[in-house]
């Protein structure tokens, strides 16, 4: 068994922790952190899927996956800091659960 | 030698993940994510995806900064969601089938300094947003 397998089943399933904290915590510290879970692993997953070590060529793919994991990452915490200020403005209170009451 | 190394490395980094979501003081969770953040890079570094670990490692240094400025809302609660668990495990299985798929070709990960300033803005970004929260917050309490 090759070592990048271990590796890949690693971020499988640090993938499902990552789900597993979105779907169940309660604060917005903890879903946050769920969602870097989630992007982190996915990219590196993906990069590892497809990236390895052996020609020196495809530089492009490279940087691409940079830049997705950077406006990734920016578009999460942008959405994140944004229901935050909705659930605050709107429904005067801090819980991220409260945010399904919202319409429209 | 590399699988021992691959072995503790995915056992750390699947440890810290789960023990930056299930510890209830947010202060060693905040620490636990770190410590996270370290492991992956760590662990892309040994796949020879040196850039990338690199990149994460600095997200998720950014990413620390947002979670600084959400201490405020971070009361925890005691849960354990058993249907989010067994989504979780759903989703664990069926990427690992998949998994068993080849990849058609490989190539190594590399940096263009052109990058570089994109990254710094992304920073930038993440410090606007930190300052923003804390606003938010304040105008949340003055009120």
């Amino acid at each position: 068994m090759n070592f990048m397998l271990v590796y890949m089943y690693g971020l499988i399933l640090l993938i499902s922790v990552g789900i597993y904290g979105l779907l169940s915590k309660q604060t917005w510290a903890k879903i946050l952190i769920s969602l870097e879970i989630l992007a982190f692993s996915t990219i590196s997953l993906v990069a590892l899927l497809i990236l390895g070590s052996k020609s020196p060529e495809n530089i492009a793919l490279g940087e691409t996956y940079i830049i997705l994991l950077t406006v990734l990452d920016s578009s999460i915490m942008g959405i994140f800091v944004a229901c935050i200020f909705l659930v605050l403005k709107k429904l005067k209170a801090e819980k991220p659960a409260l945010l399904k009451k919202l319409k429209g | 030698m590399e699988m021992l190394v691959a072995i503790i490395l995915t056992a750390l980094t699947l440890a810290t993940s789960i023990y930056t979501l299930e510890k209830e003081e947010t202060q060693r969770s905040f620490v636990g994510f770190f410590v996270f953040v370290l492991a992956l890079t760590f662990l892309l570094a040994h796949c020879g995806l040196l850039v990338l670990a690199l990149v994460i490692l600095s997200v998720g240094a950014g990413s620390l900064l947002l979670l600084a400025a959400l201490f405020t809302f971070s009361g925890e609660e005691k849960s354990r969601d058993v249907k989010a668990a067994l989504v979780a495990i759903a989703v664990a299985l069926i990427l690992m089938y998949s998994i068993r798929i080849r990849p058609l070709y490989r190539a190594p990960l590399s940096l263009s300094p052109l990058l570089i300033p994109f990254i710094l803005v992304h920073g930038l970004f993440i410090v606007a947003l930190a300052v923003s929260i804390r606003l938010i917050l304040r105008e949340g309490e003055a009120e």
